[in-house]
């Protein structure tokens, strides 16, 4: 006999309850593998995101920044929590009074291929110029949801840009220098040469000039007829000239100019030890004979206000690029310089120290804070005024000698009395 | 099939008659899934197709009106079922556009083993719209009741003619609906 349907009933919704039951617990089983999986591509993704060498910044589609990795934190210096939920526009500069990451539209209208140089702010107002390329996101009804922005920085880029060319120009300059100093060389030899001559010369039309003088006098002595007319022009001629002041003078004169060419010589000689060939490979080389050359280059800008106190120690040749160690030379040599404001001393010093050759070079100048003397070796770090300074010559001192040489750079400075700046290059 | 449509199926029935009689409906089937229908379930096409045929032998009605009918009776059942969100729109074309991307998605991906009908659409004027309505099951008397309760649900008047069009051996229906002005 059937059963009464209400009962069937009541039996079917019992089966379906138990159905439920079972279907609940694979679907929670499922929903925990489901978010396993998640966690896992979540982790995944968050590692990608993390060790992107690339600044990633990502919006909402009103600009309102949602993710940001690892590199845009150090980039900008930022604390995430400081960006997240701030507007992009935050990290963007002006340029011609537009700040691009402010427009939207510009960004979800630009292509992810196309990248241009922008700068990123960073937290303390520094500008960094960055490769910036932007794509748009859109859910499946077209509809604009967010924005990627990718940046690479480029300060490096951009400082061994500046570098090149910096070395570049040095090195035409260096060129130049080995030019002009070969074609001077030639003409001084000869114009050296002859001045000795013409000494010799001049010596001996004195000589010639007594034994007239003799016979002038004896034919005074004589008084010999007819010839009075003769000896009272000749009189007037040696007071017209003042033979015995031009006699003097005209040795005084040659002496003067073959000590002149002498200097250019040494000028020369200077210049071609400073613009030294064989750039590419070591070569080796005694730093006092750099120091004093680079010395005598820089002396013209420095002797009106700086005496100079060297002390050369009696150091070995060491192997280095010698042109490039002259370059540091001059770098501190200029700034020691123009850290004496009317006058002041500059101290050079050479001297051995276990392993090293070190190279002090000291002034009585203004000297430097602490927090200037933090950043000197920063590329483009300057106190000098717009258009004076790189800001390179230090950054560029220190990649020399540090990374080039494999020796030191050491600055000692105290505000209002001096700095020293010290080289220590390896044996 | 989903669960869903045998049960609701089952609530259609016993409002239409009584209990009694879809238990009797119920008792007459030889179902080829074991178990009782829950709505999270997939089940045989077949099965529910037994169901539907012997509720329509059992009630006396014309096959297309009762499915026709069973379609308009869901849809108001079926948008409860969703959340809200999927059927928040202000007209019905609309919402029908986002069907197939949209519930059928959703549905695809809830159930791996769920196969729901492929609607493809065409957009040719403001009030019109194309819809072709691929599925084994032929179920089109279903969907002309469906369409219906959407017309209702959005309160918009929906005009419509099919026509079945062959494709790759199968036949696909093509429905013109033409939507009431004013709404």
């Amino acid at each position: 006999m059937d059963l009464p349907v209400v009962e069937k009933r009541l039996i079917r919704t019992q089966e379906k309850l138990a159905a439920m039951e079972t279907l609940l617990e694979d679907k929670s089983r499922d929903l925990f593998l489901a978010n396993e999986e998640i966690q896992k591509t979540n982790d995944f993704l968050n590692n990608v995101i993390g060790s992107m060498q690339s600044c990633l910044i990502v919006t909402n589609a009103e600009g309102t920044i949602q993710i940001i990795n690892e590199a845009t934190v150090e980039l900008l210096g930022y604390d995430r929590t400081e960006l997240v939920g701030q507007l992009l526009s935050l990290v963007g500069t002006e340029d011609k009074g537009v700040n691009l990451l402010s427009n939207m539209d510009s960004l979800a209208a630009t292509k992810s291929l196309v990248r241009q140089e922008i700068q990123y702010k960073a937290k303390e107002g520094a500008e960094i110029p960055v490769l910036f390329s932007s794509s748009a996101m859109h859910d499946a009804e077209g509809r604009l949801t967010g924005i990627v922005c990718v940046a690479l920085d480029l300060s490096n880029h951009k400082l061994l840009e500046r570098q090149l060319l910096l070395s570049e120009k040095m090195a035409s300059i260096g060129q130049l220098a080995a030019g002009v100093a070969h074609e001077i060389n030639n003409p001084m030899g000869f114009i050296f040469s002859n001045l000795s001559n013409l000494g010799e010369y001049v010596d001996d039309i004195t000589a010639l000039l007594g034994v007239y003088e003799k016979l002038e006098n004896a034919i005074r002595s004589a008084k010999v007829e007819g010839l009075q007319d003769e000896l009272d022009e000749l009189e007037d001629n040696k007071k017209r000239i003042e033979i015995d002041y031009l006699m003097e003078d005209i040795r005084d004169l040659i002496q003067e100019s073959c000590g002149g060419a002498e200097r250019v010589q040494n000028i020369v000689l200077n210049l071609k030890e400073f613009s030294h060939s064989g750039r590419d490979e070591k070569s080796l080389a005694n730093l006092n004979d750099g120091l004093e050359s680079t010395i005598s280059i820089v002396w013209n800008e420095l002797k009106y206000k700086v005496t100079l106190d060297k002390e050369y120690g009696d150091i070995p040749n060491i192997l280095c690029f010698p042109q490039e160690i002259n370059q540091v030379f001059m770098n501190l040599l200029v700034n020691a310089g123009h850290a004496i404001e009317d006058s002041g001393e500059i101290k050079v010093r050479t001297y051995e120290e276990r392993e090293y050759v070190c190279i002090d070079i000291a002034d009585t100048g203004k000297g430097m804070s602490p927090e200037i003397q933090r950043r000197i070796f920063e590329p483009f770090f300057t106190t000098k005024d717009v258009g004076e300074g790189t800001g390179l010559g230090l950054s560029m001192g220190y990649q020399i000698i540090v990374d080039k040489h494999g020796g030191q750079l050491i600055v000692e400075s105290t505000e209002g009395s001096g700095t020293t700046f010290t080289i220590k290059l390896p044996k | 099939m989903k669960g869903v449509i045998f049960n609701m199926l089952e609530e259609f029935v016993i409002e239409v008659s009584d209990e009694e009689t879809f238990e009797e409906i119920y008792e007459e089937c030889e179902f080829v899934s074991q178990g009782p229908f829950i709505g999270p379930g997939t089940y045989p096409d077949e099965d529910f197709l037994q169901m539907a045929n012997k509720a329509i032998a059992k009630l006396g009605i014309a096959p297309a009106d009762a499915l026709r009918a069973f379609g308009k009776w869901s849809f108001p059942k079926l948008a409860e079922k969703v959340p809200p969100s999927f059927v928040d729109f202000e007209h019905p074309k609309d919402f029908l556009l986002t069907v197939e991307r949209v519930i059928h998605a959703e549905v695809r991906k809830l159930y791996t083993n769920a196969n729901p009908p492929r609607f493809e659409f065409e957009d040719p004027e403001p009030n019109k719209l194309i819809i072709y309505y691929i599925s084994e099951r032929q179920l089109h008397d279903f969907m002309d009741g469906l369409i219906e309760g959407v017309g209702e649900h959005f309160k918009t008047e929906i005009s419509t003619t099919r026509e079945c069009l062959q494709r790759d051996g199968h036949s696909v229906w093509k429905y013109h609906l033409t939507f009431a002005e004013g709404n």
